[in-house]
């Protein structure tokens, strides 16, 4: 199963990953862009007013009702279920990466949570400290050395960069729901995945997103510089780039 | 999970043991791994037991802005944190805006002291990055969510060893401030004074 996956998709992606790096290879090899240039800014500011009255309106508010009105445990077993979907991508990107034991932790999460979990209701991998990742085909064209491209905010989708937004549709390739057959419950988890993630995102990180979108005087600024700041600690798996650490021998009066 | 937690500290030591022996020649002053973890573990249960510590968090400020004074280089965070515009600042602008600055983060810091309690650090390894310090990895664990935390320590002017920035998942401190502040300040068209104005009312 895991064999077939592997072959299906590695392919075509060093293919799509040579050619990207070709139309990015200006940028080639950082794995974001630098901040100070921003040369999609006034499109991307024009997207981030309308991602923010949408979040105003809508989203804050849903996830704000999400987080009172729905129980505990109800919300638990959700975010298993939105983690648990996600972990066919972590492990095939993990392997496109190289990386073996991230590949195994993620093998050996997936079969304890698909069988005692009951297909990733409950989280029991964890309660055994199997640790967990997140792996996406932007990391990995990232790890290969593919460049960001210009820093991008998408309609509804958020912060982005020209290569995450390119790999947006091999994740959705890679989410089992995609997959599962017809009937009424199988539409019904279709229709509700995507949605039920985003709430579920929205709530998980509502401190970050709040304080970002509405405790700083240019919320457009603190989305970017937090986006890209994760996104390089998700590529380097939280190892620390020593080249991004502020350097106090510079001539700073203070 | 321990158990890959205590496999990256070995290779963490390891790493940082090859790196400080080939270093050793160059910083026989820097600070050393050692040295850097005990500041991190001697900050991080002070700060601990101030949170734990019963009272409202705005009565935390204080205690909180004494804690930073001894084991924060804050005159060097506070200018990196200003990013491009630090330079062209005049003596009397970085005294006040160092004030303002303290004030600021320790405002901050306190106002989510509420929404944590309970807290326990283990630190996980050092890494020594030659010129720009050392690197103190550490785990917070929040009711059963873990959140990693490091520490960039660096010697001061005067050769204390003294934390630099704090990088909590990834995301930066100073990062974050001086992408913060520069657009502040470029949007009032370059005045660090309105600037500092501005900080005092956050």
């Amino acid at each position: 199963m895991t064999d077939s996956i592997f072959s299906l998709f590695s392919k075509p992606l060093v293919g799509f990953a040579c050619a990207t790096s070709i139309i990015l290879s200006g940028c080639a090899g950082n794995t974001v862009p630098d901040q100070a240039s921003d040369p999609l800014e006034s499109f991307n500011r024009v997207t981030h007013s309308i991602n923010k009255g949408v979040d105003t309106a809508v989203l804050r508010p849903l996830s704000k009702g999400y987080g009172t009105v729905i129980p505990e445990t109800v919300k638990h077993v959700i975010n298993n279920e939105v983690r648990y979907v996600q972990l066919p991508l972590t492990f095939v990107n993990s392997v496109l990466q190289g990386n073996i034991e991230r590949a195994g932790d993620t093998a050996v999460r997936f079969f304890v949570n698909s069988t005692l979990g009951g297909l990733g209701t409950l989280d029991p991998a964890t309660e055994i400290g199997i640790p967990e990742h997140e792996e996406d085909f932007g990391q990995t064209l990232a790890v290969w050395g593919v460049g960001s491209g210009p820093y991008v905010e998408l309609p509804l989708l958020g912060p982005s960069t020209i290569r995450d937004m390119v790999s947006l549709a091999g994740d959705a390739a890679l989410n089992p729901t995609t997959y599962i057959g017809q009937g009424t419950a199988a539409t019904i988890a279709k229709a509700a995945e995507t949605p039920v993630r985003i709430v579920d995102t929205r709530h998980r990180f509502s401190d970050l997103i709040d304080g970002a979108l509405y405790e700083s005087d240019d919320s457009y600024t603190i989305v970017r510089n937090t986006y890209l700041q994760r996104r390089r600690n998700a590529i380097l798996n939280g190892q620390i780039d020593a080249d991004t650490l502020p350097d106090f021998d510079n001539e700073n009066p203070f | 999970m321990r158990f890959a937690l205590k496999r990256r500290n070995f290779i963490t030591f390891t790493g940082a043991f090859a790196l400080s022996a080939v270093m050793g020649a160059h910083s026989a002053f820097a600070v050393t791994t050692s040295e850097a973890r005990a500041l991190v573990e001697n900050v991080a249960l002070q700060l601990l037991t101030l949170v734990k510590q019963p009272g409202s968090p705005q009565s935390k400020t204080g205690q909180l802005k004494s804690i930073m004074s001894q084991n924060v280089d804050m005159r060097q965070v506070a200018g990196a944190a200003l990013g491009r515009y630090a330079r062209g600042t005049s003596p009397a602008q970085r005294d006040r805006y160092v004030i303002a600055y303290q004030d600021y983060v320790a405002r901050v810091y306190t106002s989510r002291f509420s929404q944590y309690s309970g807290e326990t650090i283990s630190i996980n390894g050092a890494q020594d990055f030659g010129r720009k310090g050392v690197v103190v990895d550490s785990s917070v664990d929040s009711g059963g969510q873990v959140i990693n935390i490091k520490w960039q320590v660096r010697d001061n002017r005067n050769g204390k060893p003294k934390i630099n920035d704090i990088i909590v998942e990834g995301l930066s401190m100073i990062s974050s401030q001086q992408a913060e502040f520069t657009q502040m300040i470029q949007d009032l068209d370059g005045d660090v004074d309105a600037f500092i104005t501005r900080l005092q009312t956050l």
